[in-house]
């Protein structure tokens, strides 16, 4: 089948070496170069070559020994829609199947030449047993024609194909981790695999794009890294991958080391094929359990394209890859430090910073324990600093930063205690360790520094409010005193304290009630009075003629004031009278004085008041008619007697009714 | 038959119930358990003694601290409320009430301040000493406005003095209504270390959200055994009466 420079012409295929351009030309021009001048040869071809379908067969190799696989390809050019049969394979297992088209551009002699579509169907044969396999001719009906291709024989015997590379199961079983430094380095031989790994058991020449998912070891401690790398190997195009399906992989804890963005392929060989091997991903796995683990098969769907130059469309593929098994060993039990953490495997380091190291009890001071190394950093557990009495810390905060170097998974942690001295002294807080398991060289203990710290009594007037406990006592005989709980009462009260308040009393409201109650109690009590009383003119006219008779006296004063003298002295004259007559139901006007103070003693009046108040009537009345004599002052006492009259009269029994 | 049977149901209800001790007891034991460092059972026996009667800001204080001394934040918190409020100048149990508040780990958002004005003038009156202010002034000046209103010379002055101590018992009595409004209103503490709070008074109903151990909330209403509580950020929901026992 192989077709170079038949015909007097050659072909160039959209899938590079697909078509089996031998090797030299191959690395001789690069592919974008190979493209250009196909390019401009195929403008220069003067007219198409006619389409002529054909079909065609390929058995290679035909002599395999026991356990090794044939590829059987039909190639059916420019027969777009014909009827293929290919032959039964009888007692042949078919490992894989697979088909892709082809674009090729031949160039004739004669100046003839064009595109050329080809289908190319392929499977893997394994024969079970040496033996002798003959395979009929496929048949392929076209425009009511009949094709048919070759028949072929595939012997299995002993010996019988050329010498295969080393198995895959002899290959060192782990590669230290320096490999991944050249992953490309050296030749590739037939059944070699890239990238520095081991191989999986898997059938060569499996077809023209297959997955294949690799340890860079397959026998591992239990927490040790163990990196999966996920390849595709494709003879075709790829154009890109839609999907890469992992599955749970129960029993490690998993932790991406390798994304690629683009696929960048390498050109590697595999059984003797060319292939562009492109790196998926790569994992670290640590495993969580001891015993045999199996990786299940990766699923992708890769997409498989053309070039541009030929218009021909893509393909979507989906492949898997085999499962993986890795053997993984507990731990030693020899040296294995007591209490040990079996999540504490890789290779560490440990750092511990204080600062400030000399501060004042109270003060808080940062301690910085940081962790580094390789190793599943996530899972490791770091055991808390022991700090001596006098020392309190809080909750920490932890803050990771995951490295990866050479695929080799790990990082940093770092955690973060405030402490707070209690007391002051002298503290010696202890080197913080770490027990790991290196799977080089065995257990190991990681240890920082010791840290001290220098205390001092906090400044400021003693018993200030500080955080710190008011029971620490400092080696030094130091006390820091500060806020705290206040004790119990040593002789609590029992008397009973009146939870009732003062507005619950049963006294309360009827004291709030009381001084309104009286006051209108009163009050109605004078409204009643006031009303039987008004009943009879005389002794209503009796109660009011005090209050008429200090109205006159006002009056009266005002005429004073203005200088009325003899005015001033006829109103007083009128407001006395007028009381006494009210009052008293003595009439003033018609008794001469002497009668008058008469029956007012007759009445009860004080006989003193009785002669005063005659005196002051006929001083009035002197004064009328010589007002000349009256001065201010005069005046003044006239209306200051007058007025202490009415009061003291006022106090005489009223007169009775008529 | 039938009395036998008295007399066995005496003899096994005996115990139950058995009189409480004398205060005096409860005290002893009580401050024998303090000082043997038995804290729970300390706040237990004094817990004892404020429920035979013995009510007093000396023993809601030391219920308060032996509470505290046995890491129970929020009873402690309640009793030292308690203590403030048969006695709000009690400085002791006011710093102790500060000292349990430290370790309060509810940061409500969006919090006014924590009481009114009026409450917390309220808070500070002795209401005894006010409500008597307050009476003498009333019934004085009501008793000279009565004599003013008997006696018609001298009333004046008497019915000014009356009114002057009227117009003067109003500040005791503004702080008595202080008091008055203060003690009408209902608080509780949460004693549980966390207590959901629902959307309504059953159990059935949704947790809108959670208050933890000493968190002093108010209380609004109550219904079915639960308390329908307000935060001081305006955030309202009911909680089992058990986890927030009312101060």
């Amino acid at each position: 089948m192989r077709r170079i420079g038949d015909k007097a012409g050659f072909r160039l295929s959209t899938f590079g070496f697909r078509e089996g351009r031998p090797d030299s030309a191959r690395r001789g021009l690069p592919k974008a170069e190979s493209r250009l001048l196909a390019f401009a040869v195929a403008f220069c071809a003067a007219a198409p070559a006619p389409a002529v379908p054909s079909l065609e067969s390929d058995l290679s190799p035909d002599h395999v020994s026991p356990g090794e696989t044939a590829v059987y390809t039909l190639t059916v050019t420019d027969a777009e829609g014909g009827e293929l049969s290919y032959p039964p394979f009888g007692r042949l297992v078919v490992r894989h199947q697979s088909n892709s088209m082809q674009s090729v551009f031949s160039f004739g002699g004669g100046g003839a030449g064009g595109v050329r579509m080809s289908r190319v169907y392929t499977w893997v044969l394994e024969p079970p047993a040496p033996g002798r396999y003959e395979l009929a001719p496929a048949t392929l009906k076209f425009q009511n024609q009949v094709y048919r291709s070759a028949p072929a024989v595939l012997v299995c015997e002993a010996g019988a194909a050329p010498a295969p590379a080393p198995p895959h199961a002899q290959r060192p079983q782990a590669r230290p981790p320096s490999v991944f430094q050249d992953p490309f380095g050296g030749d590739d031989d037939a059944g070699a695999f890239p990238f520095g790994f081991t191989a999986p058991v898997q059938p060569r020449g499996e077809g023209d794009v297959f997955l294949r998912a690799t340890v860079d070891r397959t026998e591992a401690w239990l927490g040790e890294q163990v990196t999966l790398g996920v390849y595709l190997f494709s003879q075709a195009d790829v154009t890109g991958v839609q999907t890469l399906s992992f599955p749970r992989l129960d029993g490690f804890w998993a932790e991406d080391v390798e994304t690629p963005t683009q696929l960048m392929p390498e050109v590697r060989t595999v059984g003797g094929v060319a292939y562009r091997a492109y790196m998926l991903r790569r994992r670290a796995l640590f495993p969580l359990r001891a015993g045999e683990i199996s990786i299940d098969p990766i699923e992708a769907q890769v997409n498989l394209g053309l070039a541009l130059f030929f218009g021909a469309r893509g393909e979507t593929v989906k492949r898997r890859s085999v499962p993986v098994k890795l053997n993984v060993r507990p731990l030693p039990a020899d040296g294995q430090p007591p209490g040990f953490d079996a999540a504490n495997v890789g290779v560490w380091n440990l750092e511990a910073r204080a600062g400030p190291t000399s501060v004042a009890a109270g003060q808080p001071v940062q301690l910085r324990v940081t962790l580094e190394g390789t190793g599943n950093l996530k899972g490791l557990r770091l055991p808390p600093p022991k700090l001596p009495e006098g020392l309190r810390t809080y909750d920490p905060t932890t803050t990771e930063k995951i490295r990866i170097a050479g695929a080799r998974y790990g990082g940093s942690r770092t955690v973060e205690y405030v402490i707070i001295p209690e007391r002051t002294g002298r503290f010696a807080i202890p080197p913080v360790e770490l027990a790991y398991f290196d799977p080089a060289q065995g257990y190991r203990t990681a240890r920082s520094q010791p840290i001290v710290l220098d205390v001092s009594a906090p400044a400021g007037p003693a018993g200030a409010p500080s955080a710190a406990r008011p029971d620490a006592a400092g080696p030094a005989g130091t006390n820091v005193l500060g806020a705290g709980p206040r004790p119990a009462r040593a002789h609590p009260s029992l008397a009973a304290r009146a939870l009732v308040p003062a507005w619950d009393e049963p006294w309360f409201r009827p004291l709030v009630a009381a001084p309104p109650a009286l006051w209108l109690l009163v009050w109605a009590g004078g409204l009643l009075i006031g009303a039987v009383r008004s009943r009879d003119p005389v002794r209503a006219r009796a109660r009011r003629a005090r209050g008429v008779a200090l109205r006159r006296l006002r009056a009266a004063s005002r005429l004073a004031s203005e200088g009325k003298a003899a005015e001033f002295h006829a109103e007083v004259a009128r407001a006395l009278a007028e009381f006494v007559t009210d009052r008293l139901g003595i009439p003033a006007t018609g008794l001469v004085r002497e009668a008058l103070a008469a029956r007012l003693k007759e009445h009860g009046c004080d006989p003193a008041r009785a002669d005063a108040l005659v005196a002051l009537l006929e001083t009035c009345e002197n004064a009328r008619f010589a007002p000349g004599a009256s001065s201010g002052a005069a005046m003044d006492r006239v209306h200051e007697e007058a007025r202490r009259l009415v009061d003291a009269l006022d106090d005489a029994p009223e007169r009775r009714a008529a | 038959m039938r009395s036998a049977a008295a007399l066995l149901l005496c003899i096994v209800a005996a115990p139950a119930v058995r009189a409480e001790a004398p205060p005096e007891q409860l005290l002893s034991e009580a401050d024998a358990a303090r000082g043997a460092g038995d804290y729970a059972k300390a706040a237990l026996l004094y817990g004892r003694l404020a429920g035979a009667g013995v009510r007093n800001e000396d023993v809601y204080y030391n219920i308060g601290t032996m509470q505290l001394q046995a890491g129970r934040r929020g009873e402690a918190i309640l009793a030292f409320e308690r203590a403030l409020r048969v006695a709000p100048g009690d400085a002791d149990a006011a710093w102790n009430l500060r000292v349990a508040q430290r370790g309060n780990v509810d940061k409500l958002v969006g919090a006014r301040e924590e009481e009114p004005f009026l409450e917390r003038l309220g808070a500070r009156v002795p209401e005894r000493s006010a409500a008597l202010a307050f009476l003498a002034l009333w019934a004085g000046g009501g008793a000279l406005l009565v004599a003013a209103r008997l006696r018609r010379r001298s009333g004046a002055s008497l019915g000014g003095t009356g009114l002057v101590c009227l117009l003067v018992s109003v500040i005791p009595a503004a702080l008595l209504y202080a008091a008055w409004a203060r003690a009408s209103v209902e608080y509780a503490v949460v004693v549980s270390p966390a207590a959901a709070v629902r959307e309504g008074p059953a159990r059935d109903f949704r947790a809108a959200f959670e208050i933890h151990e000493g968190l002093k909330v108010r209380v609004l209403s109550r219904d079915r055994g639960y308390l329908r509580v307000h935060l001081p950020n305006g955030l309202e929901g009911w909680v089992a009466e058990p986890d927030a026992p009312v101060i």
